[in-house]
């Protein structure tokens, strides 16, 4: 546009009205919008009547046929033409690009036309022109020998020749209804229809993009296995079945979701898991229902016992051998499609603090990994609760010499404590959060820059002591020490509550919110098992609880799952060791 | 009527009668025993004990003849709809009046020891939202707690016990006999209302495993106790001497001063008192829960929660009442304990009645 074609605009009276901007809320469109919608609805309504007036035919032709026969009629219609536009019309076509509909002719004896369908993305080519097209187009000419007859001639089309002798896909499926044929669709499958056939075939034929197994995130370990679930659940139970080749391992797949209807995976192992506990799971996860079930992390949230407590209520792992262990144990473990991590219930407080670690080391280093994540876990909560209580109100407690130190380090600084203390938290934070944000490559540059920088600037500043920055940083340090992602968090927001008490109350305020937190601890079920058990209530093996004892004494399953064999293992696992084995009980030991 | 089993096994049952009991000690209590048995005050913590432990047998065989079934429901079936629930509601108003002493007497202790510039009521609010809590969540979620910590609770007693030791003189345990074995045996039957306190598991009986579960808690819970008062009493003496500890308001948070191990340790009472506050909310949890369920038992009410928060607001009102601390401990010591022995007959005249009316029991079972 030239300046004078501005110019003029400008001073043009009829153009100085501008545009309406667009609007989704806009008013104008309401009736516009809803007829749309109205015409949609019937539209729909009009395709389920068409599906249900075929079922009744079906269901009527099929009178007599026996049960088998009821249940095979379907609301498929014996036309293909009919298929194809009904499907076409589920699918949204022509406006929707994604369902690829081939029409071929089956070369039988007479020749059949039929139509495959599948989603673009979804299916894999290969296997599709190899193991259906070929074969159907190509070979189905070739002399076949009837089912269950001798005699040599022309193939003749018949719904089970075609599964028995022309489709070589592996796993090939008789559908009766759109629904089912619609689900098999959206989930890789291709499926075929045939002129004259009521009957629909879905062939597998799933090849979608999809990430290798690599390394855990967060769960890394030094000795032991470095592979992690990856987004595909098929792929994440298998990861777990190479570890327990035992047939009672169940894999029970449900859907979630109006929309995303997302696979849900269950195992337990039958024999072991208690059935109460696993009707109770399934139970959960069929009551859910929502338009869209996102990830591991989202089906939580609906199925958890304490939502808005500040600790999980399920275990998240990315790790298929602490799924493994988990699963031997008698828990549960969900898997959600598309989420790199399973979910294990029940869970106890004290397993949020384990790692698999725990279980390669030999047995002394796994304790004392374990002694040293429970000190982490005090530390993180209560020393900044306990310098504020010690610092405002019992001064006394500290050895005059630090006492004094202390009083002089402070004695520049104009801010109280709990604020020196929040501030320096606050900005913790801020660079925990910026670093898991910024891309990997200068996220430990930055967050070492960060740290180190303005711990110094603020002690020169003169804006926090050098002690307080020392108590942030060892803070900080134990919360990570603590190796459930969720545990910590919650560790954290409990930190800053205890601040609050203690800058309130002094020790009299950390020791009554501790007090409500333990009630609350207590309080707290996970798929009906308590908490805090095997401590409280004490339900014996606490062997494996805070401290890891050998594993060749390990012989019971933890009895808060409850699981139907407690034995775990023999009594004596180190038979040929003179000083444990039963040589040793014959040598007169009692 | 019961919906499920309980799950309050044995060494919840002991812990949680150890801690009720155990939380006296931080108050007044030791120089109760002190003042009446002088160097001998350790006897009349073992008379006591031996006292309160047959005291306890009748409310275990009481839960034996009823087991899975609380006090309430134990006083309705065995004297009627009209004796049962007044026998509840005269437990109910002795463990209500024992919190609100309690909560009085724990206030008055920690403005002492801690917090000397915080206006009482400001304690007793906080402590109270903690009974409440804990009341609200019910018996068993408490009595997990205790147990989850119970190692500070006894960390609290025993460390100041064993690091007060190195001023301890066992001369002054002597006269070995105190003031005689008179009043040392009559003062040790006087205070054996603790198995008055420990009527609280009869009163939660529906939440015990078991009644054998219930009749062990209570006998190691109170020997426990014993032992445990028995120590803290002879230390005291050992320490302050009987004429100074029987005249002390606050003789554990005392000794906790006075420990001194080296130029790092030491005044750490604010530390020690912190760990009492734990056995403190727990006592004054149980024995408020206790109280609410039996009220809600005797007046036939479904559900107790709805009486939680009514009943914390009068508990705190009434603990403002007495108008020093002094009062407070003669409320304590001239009409509780006394009451608190009168209150052990409840359970003895039920296992009278249940006998002659021949209800419970394994023959006659409800």
């Amino acid at each position: 546009m030239s300046l004078w074609q501005s110019l003029m605009q400008l001073l043009d009276p009829a153009s100085g009205r501008e545009d309406e901007p667009f609007s989704l809320g806009d008013d104008d469109g309401a009736p516009a919008a809803e007829q749309e919608g109205a015409s949609r609805l019937m539209a729909d309504a009009q395709l389920r009547a068409e599906g249900i007036m075929t079922h009744i035919d079906n269901l009527l032709e099929a009178q007599g046929t026996g049960k088998k026969g009821l249940e095979q009629a379907g609301d498929l219609s014996v036309s293909l033409k009919e298929n194809t536009e009904r499907m076409k019309a589920t699918f949204r076509m022509p406006e929707n690009m994604d369902l690829i509909v081939r029409e071929i002719t089956v070369a039988t004896q007479p020749p059949t036309p039929a139509a495959v369908f599948f989603m673009e993305g979804l299916a894999d080519k290969t296997n599709l022109n190899r193991d259906i097209l070929g074969p159907l187009m190509l070979l189905s000419h070739l002399d076949h020998h009837q089912d269950g007859e001798g005699d040599a001639g022309p193939t003749t089309f018949t719904i089970s020749t075609v599964v028995k002798r022309l489709l070589p896909g592996h796993q090939v499926t008789e559908k009766h209804d759109l629904e089912a044929i619609t689900d098999s669709l959206l989930s890789g499958d291709s499926v075929l229809f045939f002129e004259g056939s009521s009957t629909a075939l879905a062939v597998e034929t799933k090849g979608f993009p999809m990430r290798s197994v690599g390394e855990p995130k967060t769960e890394k370990v030094i000795q032991g296995p470095h592979d992690a679930f990856v987004e595909a659940f098929r792929v994440n139970v298998s990861l777990v079945r190479r570890r327990l080749k035992d047939p009672r391992v169940i894999t029970k797949v449900l859907t979630v979701g109006q929309i995303s209807k997302t696979y849900v995976a269950v195992l337990w192992i039958d024999g072991i898991a208690t059935p109460k506990l696993v009707a109770e799971v399934k139970r959960r996860i069929e009551a859910v229902n929502v338009d869209i079930v996102g990830g591991a992390g989202i089906l939580e949230q609906y199925i958890e016992d304490n939502p808005s407590s500040l600790l999980p209520g399920m275990l998240t792992t990315e790790r298929p051998d602490r799924v493994a262990a988990y699963l031997s144990e008698g828990h549960v473990a969900v898997f959600v499609d598309n989420s790199p991590q399973a979910l294990i219930c029940p869970i106890t407080f004290w397993s949020l603090l384990q790692t698999a670690e725990d279980y390669y080391l030999r047995f002394p280093f796994g304790s004392i990994l374990r002694f040293v994540r429970m000190a982490a876990l005090l530390v993180a909560l209560l020393v900044p609760a306990l310098y504020i209580a010690v610092v405002n109100y019992h001064p006394e407690m500290i050895p005059t010499e630090l006492m004094l130190f202390v009083a002089s380090t402070r004695e520049n600084v104009p801010l109280p404590a709990v604020v020196e203390l929040v501030l320096m938290d606050l900005a913790f934070e801020l660079i925990r959060e910026a670093g898991t944000r910024i891309p990997s490559v200068i996220g430990s540059t930055i967050g070492l820059v960060a740290s180190l920088i303005l711990g110094q600037a603020a002690v020169e500043a003169k804006i926090v002591s050098p002690l307080l920055i020392l108590i942030v940083a060892l803070t900080g340090l134990a919360s990570f020490a603590i190796p459930n992602y969720m545990t910590s968090f919650g560790v954290r927001s409990l930190r800053f509550m205890l601040v609050g008490a203690a800058t309130v109350l002094g020790f009299y305020g950390v020791a009554a919110a501790l007090f409500i937190m333990t009630v609350h601890l207590a309080a707290m079920q996970s798929f009906g098992v308590p908490f805090l058990s095997p401590v409280a209530p004490s339900r014996g093996g606490l062997s494996d609880v805070l401290g890891r004892g050998p594993l060749f004494r390990m012989e019971m399953r933890p009895g808060y799952t409850h699981p139907l064999d407690r034995r775990r293992q023999g009594e004596i696992i180190r038979t040929w060791d003179p000083k444990a084995g039963p040589a040793a009980e014959k040598g007169g030991n009692s | 009527m019961k919906s499920r089993a309980g799950q309050i096994g044995l060494t919840q049952g002991v812990i949680l009668v150890y801690a009720i009991l155990a939380a006296k000690l931080f108050i007044q209590y030791p120089s109760f025993l002190i003042n009446v048995g002088g160097p001998a005050a350790w006897q009349v913590a073992l008379i006591m004990t031996g006292a309160g432990l047959v005291l306890f047998l009748p409310m275990s065989a009481l839960a034996r003849r009823f087991p899975g079934q609380g006090l309430g429901k134990i006083s309705e079936t065995v004297a009627g709809p009209y004796a049962g629930p007044l026998l509840s509601l005269t437990v109910a108003a002795w463990l209500f009046a024992t919190v609100v002493i309690g909560l009085r007497a724990f206030t008055e202790t920690f403005i002492m020891a801690i917090l000397p510039t915080t206006p009482p009521s400001v304690l007793a609010i906080v402590i109270l939202l903690c009974v409440i809590y804990a009341a609200h969540r019910g018996i068993e979620p408490l009595s997990r707690a205790t147990q989850m910590l119970f190692p500070v609770i006894a960390a609290g007693i025993f460390l100041v016990l064993l690091f007060s030791l190195p001023r301890a003189d066992a001369s002054r345990l002597y006269p070995f006999l105190g003031f005689g074995p008179s009043p040392t045996i009559s003062g040790g039957l006087f205070y054996s209302g603790i198995a008055a306190e420990a009527m609280v598991l009869l009163v939660v009986g529906h939440a015990f495993e078991d009644p054998e579960s219930l009749h062990r808690s209570g006998l190691y819970g109170i020997l426990l106790f014993g032992l445990t008062a028995a120590a803290t009493v002879s230390i005291l003496v050992m320490i302050f001497g009987a004429p100074d500890a029987a005249q002390q308001s606050f003789p554990m948070f005392n000794l906790a001063r006075l420990v001194y191990l080296g130029r790092f340790l030491q005044r750490t009472e604010a530390f020690m008192v912190m760990f009492w506050i734990f056995a403190v909310a727990v006592r004054l949890s149980a024995l408020f829960y206790a109280g609410v369920v039996l009220l809600t038992e005797a007046l036939r009410l479904p559900w107790y929660r709805p009486l939680v928060y009514p009943m914390a607001v009068l508990a705190m009102s009434l603990s403002l009442l007495p108008k020093d601390f002094v009062t407070v401990i003669r409320i304590d010591r001239d009409w509780l304990r006394p009451l608190g022995l009168a209150l052990v007959a409840i359970p003895v005249v039920l296992l009278v009645l249940a006998a002659v009316r021949r209800k419970g029991g394994e023959t006659h079972a409800a």
